[in-house]
């Protein structure tokens, strides 16, 4: 950047925090009446006495909030906007594959970039931060905490991820201003060396330094999460009687401290490969499968830090809707925990083609299968409870049934894929697309769905409606299975993944792979539909959907499934009800409806 | 707000047509694999498992898909409800 | 914590560090790794800042001052050292060209420093002619 960028830069840094001094003096506004604006020294001790419980008014509210439900909202918030993004990047992709020339996008770097996007923005900024705001929200509801055991790191947590998501994005919205970028960061969501060393495009290194921002920002979350439900239980909540979602949330912290760092430290050495010519990953020094060994050991604990919370707030759900308890409850915390620990033991399937040691291959194949017993375990215990029950099929009920139906058809993919004959076979085709999206939109992105949708009275104080959820349930089902089960059967074709085009193909079946690509296209658009129902539903139901005014809109309390946060939920609305002054820490001009005005 | 919760419907019911689904999706997949193998080059003209060998044909592999699928899903099905039966209120 | 659980109506619901926190972070990263130096600079000093800010707060510390004189102190220290590292040399490089340069490097090491300084002279000013408590270095 020649010197005038410079001094440019230094005008706006320089503008910016005479900024944020501004505002912080602004702020002692609100502060002022508590004992800590009057000097340096002996507001310490006073604290405790005189801190108001206030909020300020307005978007400041949201820019300082260190309330666990706050941030929850925050986090929901910043999930949906990234779900949006990653979800139009794959329709993007999903149009041009309709024909099978280039029609659509620029070049087929513009459709790597997309892919990589997708990929990327689907796994750290939407699927974490979406089961960060249901455990921001409820986890100290269900355990009777009063807040996470450390507010302020919740706060840091999330708010290192609006820089993370603008930083994996930048290269889309600088490109058109630059020559140096030519489009977003093309090198696929793992990231793979040579590729991602050797190209010279800087949107790389802005996508490294977001995902590690959000790396951190996971293992801030997640020392968090183990700390609150260690420390802050309740007096009546014990180990014995903690709900299955937290088992889960605590399960998926314990993995997010091991795997998260790692990334973070992969990344940086990526980082030093890229521009300090280190050779961490060069032929020379650590060779490329380096890369893979570290990446595989974080990117395959991240598909159940992924998977255990759904599979929490599925098994939480489910019996509520079934009118029994969960099946089994202890060995669906059993199962959690087995998850956990083989978790860190299968990475290496992912490696299966690379010419890794075949004696270290059979471990990793013997691991990998065994995997799915606990897998098993889970599924058939929610079958059961299915089976004794007595069903109401609400919308959050029909997502449920939905992951575990969608869990089933990608869980027995995935098995077939862990043997390594199989996986020599099909590695690289879209049968790998298929089976892992079963898993992550038909399972991860129902159950949370599901959540969504099970919480809204609570979140929000007003009923979502139910006609169109039931049309975003029916076209997410049909537009999923069509999507992925075309996908598993390109894979059979030997179609492979990652092409922007298939106007070269000579050999295999080239009608019914356009034909299979066309199916997978159709389904992405029902998906799309689906989606803008379901964000269309959610907005305007939050406006001026119907109030909700019983604490238990569910009818819980019939099949005596009344669960703790339901019962907080009711003292909250009696409290607002009754007076204006109670215990509840709403009191804010908004009263009962927190969100309202700021969320839509 | 009490008017949200609709009908219930029998678990039991619920879970044998997921389980159908499940296995008609297994025929329609073993008829479409049926369809691509054979436009691959080196395939093979047989297929099977075991003693039970046949043409790749659509027809044969989906018969071949909801059988397999059907039995495993089956027997798990029938263990799980014995074991609920024998537990029930575990 | 000063937070007790059981205590929720003395309990602080909002608080301007924590964005201010992370956007510090980000802020420096990148001005770190490509060196731009108004970034580094700026983002060292919201970091920093805030830290202090954050840390006071929660009742850590009683003023803000000598905190912030500390972390000062270490950003110069680190930045001359890498300064000294690149054998103190530094230019101003574009992002396109070769990031890897050691002049490219003493920009860095030399940024890191000026934040220091910048940090220092803060800390002495809020210190002997200021009379607040939570101020921000800048």
């Amino acid at each position: 950047m020649a010197i005038e960028g410079q001094i440019a830069l230094t005008v706006l840094m320089g503008a910016l925090l005479v900024g944020v001094a501004v505002w912080l003096t602004r702020l002692e506004d609100w502060r002022s009446y508590t004992p800590l604006a009057g000097g340096a020294g002996g507001a310490i001790g006073d604290e405790s006495a005189h801190v108001h419980e206030e909020k300020p008014a307005g978007i400041i509210r949201w820019l300082t909030t260190v309330d666990h439900k706050d941030i929850g909202i925050l986090y929901g918030t910043y999930a949906l906007i990234a779900f949006v993004w990653g979800g139009l990047a794959a329709v993007l992709m999903r149009a041009e594959l309709a024909t099978a020339s280039l029609s659509l996008l620029n070049n087929t770097q513009v459709y790597n970039a997309l892919l990589t996007s997708h990929g990327i923005t689907m796994l750290f900024l939407f699927g974490t931060p979406i089961l960060a705001a249901f455990s921001n929200y409820f986890i100290p509801l269900l355990i009777d905490a009063d807040d996470m055991a450390f507010p302020r790191i919740n706060a840091i947590a999330f708010w290192l991820l609006p820089p993370g998501a603008i930083l994996i994005w930048a290269g889309f919205f600088v490109a058109p201003f630059t020559e140096a970028m030519t489009t977003g960061a093309a090198t696929s969501w793992t990231m793979y060396p040579p590729l991602s060393v050797e190209q010279t495009n800087p949107s790389v290194d802005l996508m490294l330094l977001g995902l590690h921002l959000t790396g951190v920002s996971a293992t801030m979350g997640a020392i968090n999460f183990i700390a609150t439900i260690f420390s802050e239980r309740g007096e009546d909540v014990g180990w014995s009687n903690l709900d299955i979602f937290s088992w889960t949330v605590l399960t998926q912290s314990g993995l997010i401290l091991f795997a998260f760092p790692l990334l973070g430290s992969a990344i940086i050495m990526l980082l030093l490969d890229r521009n300090f010519s280190t050779v961490f990953f060069a032929a020379e020094g650590g060779g490329t499968i380096l890369w893979q060994h570290l990446f595989w050991f974080f990117g395959h604990p991240e598909v159940y830090i992924l998977v255990l919370p759904p599979m929490g707030i599925v098994s939480y759900v489910l019996p509520k809707f079934s009118g029994r308890k969960l099946f089994g409850f202890k060995f669906v915390v059993y199962s959690t925990l087995a998850i956990g620990v083989l978790s860190f033991g299968v990475w290496a399937h992912h490696m299966f083609t690379t010419g890794i040691d075949p004696r270290l291959r059979a471990s990793f194949m013997a691991v990998s299968l065994a995997i799915a017993i606990p897998s098993a375990v889970k599924t058939f215990n929610w079958i059961t409870t299915l089976w004794n029950g007595s069903l109401r099929l609400n919308t959050p009920m029909l997502f449920c049934i939905g992951f575990i139906s969608n869990f089933i058809i990608g869980g027995v993919t995935g098995v077939f894929l862990a043997a390594i004959p199989i996986d020599l076979v099909l590695h690289d085709t879209y049968y790998v697309v298929g089976h892992f999206h079963y898993v992550v939109m038909g399972a991860i992105a129902f159950a949370g769905f599901a959540g969504i949708y099970y919480w809204y009275p609570m979140y929000t104080g007003r009923m979502y409606q139910r006609t169109l959820a039931k049309w975003h349930f029916w076209l997410s089902m049909i537009g999923t299975n069509l999507t992925f089960f075309a996908m598993i059967i390109l894979g059979y074709a030997g179609f492979t993944r990652r092409y922007a085009t298939y106007d070269g193909l000579t050999v295999g079946p080239v009608e019914v792979i356009t034909a299979m690509h066309q199916a997978a296209t159709l389904g992405a658009f029902l998906l799309l539909i689906g989606q803008i129902i379901w964000v269309w539903n959610m907005v305007s139901s939050w406006i001026d959907g119907p109030k909700v005014e019983d604490g238990d809109p569910w009818n819980l309390a019939e099949t005596n499934m009344k669960s703790r946060e339901w019962a907080w939920f009711e003292r909250k609305l009696d409290t607002t009800i009754a007076t204006d002054g109670g215990a509840e820490e709403e009191p804010l001009a908004d009263g009962g409806e927190p969100t309202e005005s700021d969320e839509s | 707000m009490s008017t949200l919760s609709s009908r219930a419907i029998s678990g039991r019911r619920a879970v044998l047509v997921i389980y159908a689904t499940i296995v008609a999706l297994a025929a329609l997949f073993g008829a479409l694999v049926g369809l691509v193998l054979p436009g691959k080059e080196n395939a093979p003209e047989m297929a099977g498992f075991g003693p039970f060998v046949f043409e790749i044909t659509p027809l044969n592999f989906a018969v071949y898909g909801a059988v397999n699928v059907g039995l495993l899903l089956g027997v798990l099905l029938l263990l799980m409800a014995a074991v609920s039966k024998k537990y029930p209120n575990a | 914590m000063e937070e007790q659980p059981g205590l929720s109506d003395q309990y602080r619901m909002s608080s301007p560090w924590p964005m201010l926190i992370a956007f510090g972070l980000a802020i420096a990263e990148v001005g770190i790794i490509w060196p731009l130096a108004p970034l580094a600079v700026g983002g060292l000093l919201l970091l920093t800042g805030s830290i202090v800010g954050i840390v006071r707060e929660a009742g850590y510390v009683e003023s803000p001052w000598p905190l912030l004189s500390g972390f000062a102190l270490a950003l110069v220290a680190i930045g001359l050292a890498l300064f000294a590292y690149s054998g103190g040399a530094f230019a101003v490089n574009s992002v396109s060209e070769s990031l890897r340069t050691s002049g490219s490097i003493g920009l860095r090491g030399l940024s890191i420093a000026f934040a220091g300084v910048i940090a220092l002279v803060g800390a002495l000013v809020g210190k002997y002619w200021t009379t607040a408590n939570a101020g921000h270095s800048v």
